[in-house]
């Protein structure tokens, strides 16, 4: 299912870098990866739109432990499972992904990907202060997304 | 893939039920998705069949039905486990809106019952 139809710019912070798997669409998104058995988190309060993102990151070769939409519930999820990288909405269902980030980071080292549809300053400049991998802007495209997440978390490293 | 005209007829009985914008779209989509499923395999041979279609008020609740009396479901049917695509959404929203699913074996046929749990009701 094709959730969104057209692609926006995604990372607004993090370097620039000249391989960005999204300069070649689809490139590599069923070959193996270096990253493929990583583990992930997604927490995210549209149904769907979570979904769309477990069937992108599994088929990529991510190993999706969960799906959670509130902000407690991704706090206890993380400090439960250990996940390698957690992949963050910004508005929960209660609560909000970068309150969730920062309880998180305080006692777990993880990456974590911001994905929202939620650009403004206020909210960039909040989720800039956390250490995170990069910010996915929505809406983005099904078939760019586990490529997005992948160049995050390699930034991020 | 829809069924022949006129052989599959769909009846919908509902109490004036109200919930917010952001829980009655994936009510919609849901019911959307289980009407489409009854019509591609609630009467698979052309015999056609009714469908029936009940928005129903409980305490603390609202429950929509969607019957037929059509084919079986596979014994070890589990809605969560299945691989289509239409029931992947279905358990998505389902869980976003916090309702549950059951299904009750009809002879012949069966009901999924969706009960979403509203406060005001």
């Amino acid at each position: 299912m094709q959730v969104e139809a057209w692609r926006s710019p995604r990372f607004v912070f993090g370097p620039a870098s000249s391989d960005r798997a999204e300069d070649n669409p689809g490139e590599g998104r069923r070959h193996a990866s270096p990253d493929a058995g990583l583990t992930l988190l997604i927490a995210e309060d549209e149904g769907l739109v979570a979904m769309n993102m477990e069937n992108a990151l599994v088929e990529a070769g991510f190993r999706v432990l969960g799906i959670v939409d509130t902000e407690a519930d991704v706090i206890e999820a993380a400090l439960r499972l250990k996940p390698d990288v957690i992949v963050m909405d910004i508005t929960l269902r209660e609560g909000n992904g970068i309150t969730a980030a920062r309880r998180i980071q305080d006692s777990l080292r993880v990456r974590i990907v911001f994905v929202s549809g939620n650009s403004d300053p206020s909210t960039l400049a909040a989720a800039r202060e956390i250490r995170s991998s990069g910010f996915i802007r929505k809406p983005f495209l099904t078939d760019g997304f586990a490529d997005l997440v992948r160049d995050a978390v390699r930034r991020g490293e | 893939m829809l069924g022949d005209e006129g052989k599959v007829s769909v009846s919908c009985h509902a109490q004036a039920c109200y919930l917010p914008t952001q829980e009655v779209i994936p009510v919609a989509l849901i019911a959307n998705e289980l009407i489409t499923n009854a019509f591609k395999y609630g009467y698979p041979d052309g015999g056609g069949g009714a469908i029936r279609v009940t928005c129903e008020k409980e305490e603390g609740a609202i429950v929509l039905t969607v019957s037929d009396d059509g084919t079986a479901l596979p014994a070890d049917f589990e809605p969560a486990a299945s691989n289509g695509l239409g029931m992947k959404m279905i358990t998505s929203l389902a869980k976003q809106l916090r309702a549950t699913l059951d299904i009750v074996r009809l002879d012949p046929g069966k009901a999924f019952r969706l009960r979403v749990p509203n406060s005001e009701i």
